[in-house]
């Protein structure tokens, strides 16, 4: 669905944040209405997907899993994007809007890595300043993205504040945001925050679907009965399930981390554990406490690592479009691990948590046709694994 | 009239600056909180802001954020801090604020929130993470219940909504001098009276002035365009400095007199 006037999605979403960045919000959501229409913003933003990003990226049968499945599994290669994962269709888009709205100085909060690599890039790519918030424990567990962010010219800011991870990096992201929001454009990572930015970043991540859509029917002449993507923030779910949300047919999966299980308190199972709340900036599931704070989580998974979760998949949960699951670390590893011996593709450990998904409950797809996405590739993840793994690199 | 709007009103026929302090509930724990409320009452000051700790506080500095963090050490929640204001409520006279973020009060309840903080005897509440449009229902209930529902305007606010805030706006108007985040600056924005005066000119409430004001020469400033300055965490940084548990009462007591009285 698309947003009423005042960016809720049913009861969830708004704008949840401090006064000061009302007029900026304002602006953005003005500008992105504008530009969204603009033949030549579409033509250049099409024109980097295509020889900057690499885009579209493939749709890839993956012929020994699904044989392992019982199922007919197509992989959207989001991996295959420059950078790695499918951050960057974002933080592409919401460049080109900072440079019309003729911003200098570019922020953004990063969790894994990802979405920081992809903001540095684009940043670089435009000359833009670029500075990157991140979680001090984060910092440890992705060593290599903080490298890879600094040698692309943007500024890491160590954030070691509550849990140290990327809720305290968002927070601190906004409150940069508001201070310096005359010159600074927020490009935030995923499908949350206050109105515009969860509809903007679906738009922008859609380009995944949108090819999807193409690509399925032109190698099997119809639609697929069910898409499966891993929710974190939610963007990359968002940019697979939005163009298909009208095929009433096509059912959707939603997976989220459990950690060490849901009934531990060490998981960021959002949907099925949490409760309606607010967070950065918008009304949605929330992993909290019966006063009302907000709850540390555990991932294996530094993606998924998050208590909130994007307003729309809050909608799509309560109006029972879309399935809400959810699988374990030790899950998620044997399908990072499976997806790599089978098919020679290391998967990212978010992404994996889709793969694992299919894997426990294979009965539920026996038969279909099915488009997974690969998020993101496991390149940066193989220290964490060989960690849990008990293997010296 | 409310006990805030009173108080303003009294305030005028003095003719001075208001000044209303802010400190987290619960730090360094909630004797020192009881003792600090009866302390400001005694000295007289326009209201108290009580800050009901929250984990992500967006809108507030490194000096209220480890407050809050170490607050919430203390369990310290919304129905604490609302027994506590109904024991206070009989022994001291000032107008007190609540100021805390909407999910606190979305997790209490927003059906009961209203009559909850009658009940206690708090007069009046600040959140700042919330625009009015988000939640008409909330605002409508707190008006029912005679809680004032203070709002925020920023120096970037637009002047429509600026007219629409001040209009909603309930006790006073809350003006933020620095966009960003609460702590203690060395000197006011160049714009404050100007923005003041803007304000002005779309209400008659009282507006009081928040965000970076820490010392004598800011309030003395201040007291020739506004109606009363909000000090928040140049109080915390004050009871931070105190030696003992003792001392942090009557540090804050010599520090609002050697800036306000």
């Amino acid at each position: 669905m698309s947003t009423n006037l005042k960016g809720h999605f049913g009861s969830f979403g708004g704008r949840y944040v401090p006064e000061s960045l009302s007029s900026a919000l304002d602006d953005l959501e003005k500008a992105y209405k504008k530009y969204s229409k603009d033949l030549r913003f579409s033509q250049e933003l099409k024109d980097y997907q295509k020889n900057y990003i690499g885009r579209p990226t493939p749709l890839y049968f993956a012929k020994q899993f699904s044989q392992k499945i019982g199922s007919k599994i197509y992989l959207k290669r989001e991996d295959l994007n420059h950078t790695g994962a499918h951050k960057i269709n974002n933080t592409l888009g919401q460049i080109l809007l900072a440079k019309r709205m003729k911003k200098s100085r570019i922020i953004a909060e990063t969790g894994a890595g990802q979405h920081g690599v992809a903001t540095a890039t684009v940043a670089a790519l435009f000359g833009l300043e670029c500075v990157v918030y991140m979680g001090e424990e984060d910092m440890e567990r992705q060593s290599l993205n903080v490298f890879r962010m600094r040698l692309l010219g943007a500024e890491v800011v160590p954030v070691s504040t509550g849990t140290k991870t990327l809720k305290d990096a968002t927070s601190e992201a906004i409150r940069d945001w508001s201070t310096n929001v005359t010159h600074t454009h927020y490009i935030i990572g995923s499908t949350v925050g206050p109105h515009p930015y969860p509809m903007m970043v679906r738009d922008f991540q859609s380009v995944i679907g949108k090819e999807t859509r193409r690509q399925i029917l032109r190698c099997e002449k119809r639609l697929p009965d069910v898409l499966i993507a891993c929710v974190g923030g939610g963007s990359n779910a968002m940019g697979l399930f939005y163009p298909f949300l009208k095929d009433k047919k096509i059912k959707m999966f939603g997976i989220e981390a459990a950690g060490k299980g849901i009934r531990t308190k060490k998981h960021c199972a959002t949907l099925s554990k949490g409760r309606v709340g607010v967070l950065h900036g918008s009304k949605s599931y929330l992993l909290q406490d019966p006063d009302g704070q907000v709850s540390s989580t555990h991932s294996i998974s530094a993606g998924l690592d998050y208590p909130g979760v994007g307003p729309e998949h809050s909608f799509l949960k309560e109006s029972k479009r879309v399935r809400y699951d959810h699988v374990t670390d030790h899950e998620a590893l044997r399908g990072l691990e499976e997806l790599s011996r089978l098919e020679g593709i290391i998967p990212a450990l978010e992404s994996a948590h889709a793969i694992a998904y299919l894997m426990k409950k294979k009965s539920l797809f026996r038969g279909r046709l099915i488009v997974l996405n690969l998020s993101g590739r496991g390149d940066k993840d193989v220290e964490s694994v060989s960690k849990y793994l008990g293997q010296a690199l | 009239m409310s006990r805030l709007e009173q108080t303003f009103k009294e305030l005028k026929k003095k003719g001075r600056i208001g000044l209303i302090p802010y400190i987290t509930v619960g730090f360094p724990n909630f004797s020192v909180t009881r003792d600090l409320i009866k302390t400001f009452d005694d000295l007289g000051v326009t209201a108290v802001e009580l800050g009901v700790p929250f984990s992500d506080p967006l809108a507030d500095g490194p000096v209220i954020q480890d407050a809050s963090q170490k607050a919430l050490l203390k369990h310290a929640n919304l129905q604490k801090t609302l027994s506590l204001v109904h024991q206070l409520r009989h022994q001291v006279s000032l107008p007190i604020i609540i100021m805390t973020y909407f999910n606190i009060f979305l997790r209490y309840g927003l059906k009961r929130v209203g009559r909850d903080l009658r009940n206690a005897g708090v007069d009046g509440i600040i959140i700042p993470d919330f625009f009015p449009e988000d939640d008409q229902a909330f605002m409508k209930s707190c008006r029912s219940k005679n809680i004032d529902q203070i709002l925020i305007v920023s120096g970037t606010t637009a002047k429509k909504r600026l007219e629409s805030l001040a209009k909603q706006s309930r006790g006073f108007v809350y003006y933020a001098t620095h966009t960003g985040t609460t702590g203690p600056r060395d000197r006011l924005p160049k714009d404050v009276s100007h923005n003041v005066k803007k304000i002005r000119s779309c209400t008659d409430k009282p507006i009081a002035v928040g965000f970076g004001i820490s010392n004598r020469g800011h309030i003395r400033e201040l007291s020739k365009c506004a109606d009363a300055a909000i000090v928040g965490s140049a109080v915390i940084r004050v009871m931070n400095s105190a030696r003992t548990p003792a001392s942090v009462v009557r540090n804050v007591h010599r520090f609002i007199k050697r800036i306000w009285l």
